[in-house]
């Protein structure tokens, strides 16, 4: 799974850089991430603006992420579009993530 | 060319691991495109594919690899109809009988949603098994 990392300010963004997160892909993708957490970086913005399919292997993924993050950071999913962003609301789990457009208004929405 | 009336009936199968999945899920999106679906109507059909596969694979074959799944991709103008077989352990009734609840958001479950999933994506769903295995019949209307 390819996984880019940049810092701005206080975030951590990690972009997906693969247009399809599975449930073979979903493991390697929650080691990256709990990776990140463990190096002590717990304001992530996760973009998926380049992920066409997700399952919901890799949505249960992340939701074991939002539990490691807890309430000591932030994990915000940016970029969800067509059937992605159909999988969080048809499972109702857009109600528990922190859901933005884009990276830009992720941030505008974790510095508020 | 007039695609109106043609029919088709493709079928597909990979080995039961994983990893596999995306190659079939490549397969469906050509067929879908060659067929001139829509965006929405592939994506729909793809995440209802790839959660019946994932489930032959995680639970009909308990994640052991060297078993068939199979797909067949039945096509008409007025409708997609999925076959995904197995010859695992058949899905216990409670799981595709009747309209699946959702695992509720704010116990922050990290799954349970596939046949939940297909169930509202679908327009009818029917299991069946006999001697050739399990089929997870899911019907999609085009029109």
């Amino acid at each position: 799974m390819k996984l880019s990392i940049r810092t701005e300010g206080e975030f951590t963004i990690a972009t997906i850089e693969e247009a399809r997160m599975d449930a073979a892909v979903a493991p390697e993708l929650k080691n990256h991430i709990a990776q990140l957490l463990t190096d002590g970086k717990t304001r992530i913005v996760l973009d998926i603006s380049a992920v066409t399919f997700m399952d919901s292997s890799s949505l249960g993924a992340l939701v074991s992420l939002l539990k490691m993050v807890g309430n000591r950071g932030d994990l915000v999913i940016a970029g969800a579009k067509g059937i992605v962003a159909d999988l969080f609301k048809l499972t109702r789990m857009d109600r528990v993530f922190r859901m933005a457009a884009d990276v830009d208004a992720a941030l505008g929405m974790v510095a508020a | 060319m007039d695609m109106q009336y043609q029919e088709y009936n493709i079928r597909l199968s990979i080995d039961s691991r994983l990893e596999q999945v995306r190659v079939l899920s490549g397969a469906l999106r050509g067929i879908g495109q060659e067929l001139s679906l829509s965006a929405e109507q592939l994506g729909q059909l793809e995440l209802m594919m790839v959660e019946a596969v994932n489930n032959v694979i995680e639970h009909a074959y308990q994640m052991q690899g060297g078993n068939d799944v199979h797909v067949r991709v039945e096509y008409s103008p007025q409708e997609v109809h999925l076959v995904i077989s197995d010859r695992g352990h058949t899905m216990p009734d409670e799981l595709h009988s009747t309209t699946r609840d959702m695992p509720d958001p704010e116990g922050l479950p990290e799954g349970g949603w596939g046949m939940g999933l297909i169930h509202l994506l679908a327009d009818s769903i029917r299991y069946s098994s006999d001697a050739k295995g399990n089929h997870l019949h899911v019907s999609k209307q085009l029109v």
